[in-house]
């Protein structure tokens, strides 16, 4: 490759890579006229909209999850749907049947109709009160973005998006998502209270009387033109390494494990995790102006990318220690792979 | 932008790495000196260990000797930090290594390191282009940067109080033949050779006049077995009145003899063991016994197995017989009695797997079939239909067809067809027998109870049959249910 060539290459790459940051701050900017603070989760969800996965936010009713969903979907000018989830809820309510339709001539013919899971930003709200069967129905969405109903196969229009929620707290009745699913979403964010000076603004915005205008500054388009440069940045190879051993870190009996590990883990991330890792990670280094991951990225995405990917056993339950603290130990005992 | 070399970043990544190796070997020879320090006291107690030897004793107040025994702790932590620097300075330099320090003080984001290890692997996409001409900036700020030296671990005092009192110490302890001999000299010389000073040696004058003699060999402090060996000559010998004389001349004021080769009087003082084994000691615990008392023969409790066989050989109770049916059945006619009688005869069927056994056999042999344990012929069960109103010869009045025909189902519809009528199951061998009396019915009078108001039981409903768990899983069991059932959210 020749010096001018080269040059030109990292022109190009620079010029991507500003443009990146320049939609997602706009996206940033419109969803912040709504959204009050919550600022990792505006991030995580934007990074899974960008790199290609589904986010999974947990968090008490009331924190505006839906309300950051929705807003999203307007700023970016993609076809949302809400599905509120219970227990009596079969595959076909999301993802659509064969219903009669009359047609022209009093004839009737059997017509498809789409489920609300057919759209670009789908909520799923409550996803765990779903019976597993409904739950299942996702799989498919999620990961090969299509639909089968009977011999029906729809491919669904991509960027396609599953922002899931589920409550901590009222766990009767609830059917807690297999492990299957909970690998195919990128992130699990936790949504918390917000902080003091917080509550003035959200109270301002939603007890009086001005409405927040939410401007369509992306679409769809611009997003998959995007979701190439986030895939372009540069992985060095001391930050695959660190990702690798990050995720091996968390599996029981694994080469990089602690005995805490060992002890307290009965299952640790999947392969899947590695890769969430490197997306999530290259999200970051492009919106802190850099063309290659460093292990600052992967440490910061990796509590999002692991803490529902590592199933504790019942010792940890006994003793309190939930998913989120061992992925905190792992991390704090990583070393640099350099 | 201008191209970046990868020799520019190894090299810079190599200085960094030197700056922090000599840091490295700084630090190892202050943690060598440190953790050496307790030991310069060797130094004055090899000196006052050698404190009977020659040369010390003959140049009590030389310099030179008290200055090298005074340098002699500060030499000792001298080498051992220099060994330990030397070792932290061996190893070779990393530019990786300093690339990852200046990465992480300059806050770059592994740029230097990206663009290294980009480098070495051959630029292939924009973006890592892009990423390596990142490094340039960076590299311009390093230049400049040296990197901030670790709070090392403070030197503690002792570590300089230690070998300066160990310092003094040796020295002293170089003159300390020179203060001591005089005292020496004043002594008779057979008292100062004849005290007990077991691991040193006697000492001199300082005079050195004296024709300098091989000290007397020590005397070996001798083995229990040897000296009972040593008594037995001697007692042998004590018929000689010369050496007797000798001996007791010696031996009384027991000169030149150390205390523990002082003969005994009797064997067992010199084994050094009680005399009498058998005598009780205030001190010692009783000797216990080698052998131990065999235990009483407890009656062994009837197990379950022979607590059950009377049981299982009355038969009736054993679980084998079924009763089934009426009065009528097969089971309850001389057959099953007959079965009774063998039955006592044959060895009892005390296993259920002779049971499963026939039972398997007779699947083998195409479905359950009446028992061949008896050996008899089975029953003749032909529906034979006779002529007319006259009886089958073969009629038994147990399934064939007589006067009082017993039906069997469609064998007995279908005329003509001869159709082997299947009896399933086992036929009873117990002693089951069912017998029917007609009772008339009658009343029971009952005293008509009065409907009272029942409260709320206060008594104590007495002792209730609860699991008991050990405390250790009761707790672990209590913590678990208590967090899972906890309300409040756990904080992520």
């Amino acid at each position: 490759m020749s010096q001018t060539q080269a040059t030109a290459d990292a022109a190009t790459a620079r010029a991507q890579a500003e443009r990146f940051r320049a939609v997602y701050s706009k996206i940033q900017r419109e969803l912040g006229k709504v959204m009050v603070g919550q600022d990792e989760v505006v991030e995580g969800v934007l990074s899974a909209l960008f790199a290609g996965g589904h986010v999974l936010l947990e968090g008490v009713p009331g924190l505006g999850k839906t309300l950051l969903v929705r807003t999203l979907g307007r700023a970016v000018d993609l076809a949302f749907s809400r599905i509120q989830f219970t227990p009596d809820m079969m595959p076909a309510d999301i993802q659509g049947t064969m219903v009669l339709v009359e047609g022209p001539g009093g004839t009737h013919r059997l017509e498809f109709q789409e489920g609300p899971l057919v759209a670009n930003l789908v909520l799923a709200d409550e996803i765990n009160r779903a019976t597993p069967k409904t739950q299942s129905a996702l799989l498919e969405a999620m990961q090969e973005k299509q639909i089968t109903v009977g011999r029906r196969t729809i491919a669904l229009k991509e960027p396609y998006c599953v922002m899931a929620t589920q409550n901590p707290v009222e766990q009767e009745g609830t059917y807690p998502l297999p492990e299957a699913q909970l690998d195919r979403f990128l992130f699990k964010l936790l949504v918390g209270y917000p902080k003091e000076q917080e509550y003035a603004a959200i109270l301002e915005r939603t007890t009086g009387t001005a409405d927040a205008e939410v401007a369509k500054v992306s679409n769809g388009a611009e997003i998959l033109e995007l979701r190439p440069v986030v895939r372009a940045v540069a992985v060095p190879e001391h930050a695959q390494r660190f990702a690798i051993r990050l995720v091996m870190a968390t599996q029981p009996g694994g080469e990089y494990s602690t005995k805490r590990v060992n002890d307290l883990v009965a299952l640790g991330s999947s392969p899947r995790g590695a890769q969430a890792l490197l997306l999530g990670a290259k999200v970051r280094a492009l919106l802190a102006g850099r063309f290659a991951i460093a292990e600052e990225d992967l440490r910061a995405v990796a509590p999002a990318v692991l803490r529902h990917r590592v199933q504790v056993n019942f010792r940890a339950h006994s003793e309190g220690v939930n998913a989120e603290q061992i992925v905190r130990e792992v991390l704090s005992k990583a070393a640099p792979a350099a | 932008m201008t191209a970046i070399s990868r020799a520019e970043i190894e090299r810079e990544g190599t200085r960094v790495d030197a700056i922090v190796r000599g840091r490295e070997s700084r630090r190892a020879a202050a943690s060598a000196w440190v953790a050496a320090a307790p030991f310069s006291w060797l130094a004055p107690l090899t000196i006052a260990a050698a404190w009977g030897a020659h040369s010390l004793a003959e140049r009590p107040y030389s310099s030179p000797g008290i200055v090298w025994a005074a340098a002699a702790p500060w030499a000792l932590l001298l080498g051992a930090s220099a060994v330990a620097c030397g070792r932290a300075r061996i190893r070779e330099l990393r530019s990786r290594s300093g690339l990852v320090i200046i990465d992480r003080e300059l806050h770059s984001g592994d740029r230097l390191l990206t663009a290294d290890e980009l480098l070495e692997a051959g630029v292939r996409t924009p973006f890592e282009q892009a990423a390596v001409e990142d490094a340039r900036a960076v590299l311009e700020r390093a230049a400049q940067h040296a990197p901030a030296a670790e709070p090392s671990a403070p030197f503690p005092r002792r570590a300089l109080w230690m070998p300066a009192a160990a310092s003094v110490a040796a020295a002293l302890a170089a003159c300390l033949p020179a203060i001591v001999s005089p005292q020496i000299q004043l002594e008779d010389s057979k008292t100062v050779a004849a005290l007990p000073a077991p691991g040193s040696r006697p000492a001199k004058s300082n005079t050195g006049a004296e024709p300098q003699t091989p000290p007397p060999p020590e005397p070996k402090p001798r083995r229990p077995q040897d000296l009972l060996a040593a008594k037995r000559p001697e007692e042998r010998r004590a018929s000689d009145p010369g050496e007797a004389r000798a001996r007791e001349s010696a031996g009384k004021s027991g000169e030149g003899r150390s205390a523990d080769a002082s003969p005994s009087r009797h064997p067992s003082d010199s084994l050094g063991v009680p005399s009498s084994q058998a005598q009780p000691s205030t001190q010692a615990p009783p000797p216990k016994p080698n052998a131990k008392k065999p235990k009483p023969r407890t009656p062994k409790p009837e197990t379950e197995s022979t607590k059950r066989k009377p049981m299982q050989e009355s038969g009736a109770t054993a679980g084998r017989g079924v009763g089934s049916g009426s009065s009528k059945n097969p089971g309850a006619t001389d057959w099953a009695s007959k079965d009774q009688v063998t039955q006592d005869e044959e060895p009892p069927l005390s296993e259920d797997a002779d049971i499963d056994d026939e039972e398997s056999e007779q699947e083998a042999r195409g479905g359950l079939q009446p028992s061949l344990r008896d050996r008899r012929p089975a029953v003749n069960r032909d529906l034979q239909i006779g002529f007319g109103n006259q009886p089958s010869p073969d009629a038994n009045g147990r399934g064939g067809p007589s006067e009082q025909k017993k039906s069997r189902g469609v064998a007995s519809l279908v005329l003509g067809v001869p159709i082997p009528d299947h009896v399933k199951g086992q036929p009873n061998p117990g002693r089951t027998k069912i017998t029917q009396e007609r009772v008339e019915p009658h009343a029971e009078e009952a005293a008509p109870i009065v409907a009272t108001e029942r409260a709320v039981r206060t008594a104590p409903i007495g002792k209730v049959a609860r699991f008991e768990t050990e405390q250790w899983l009761h707790e672990v069991i209590r913590s678990f249910f208590l967090r899972i059932t906890d309300p409040s959210p756990q904080k992520p």
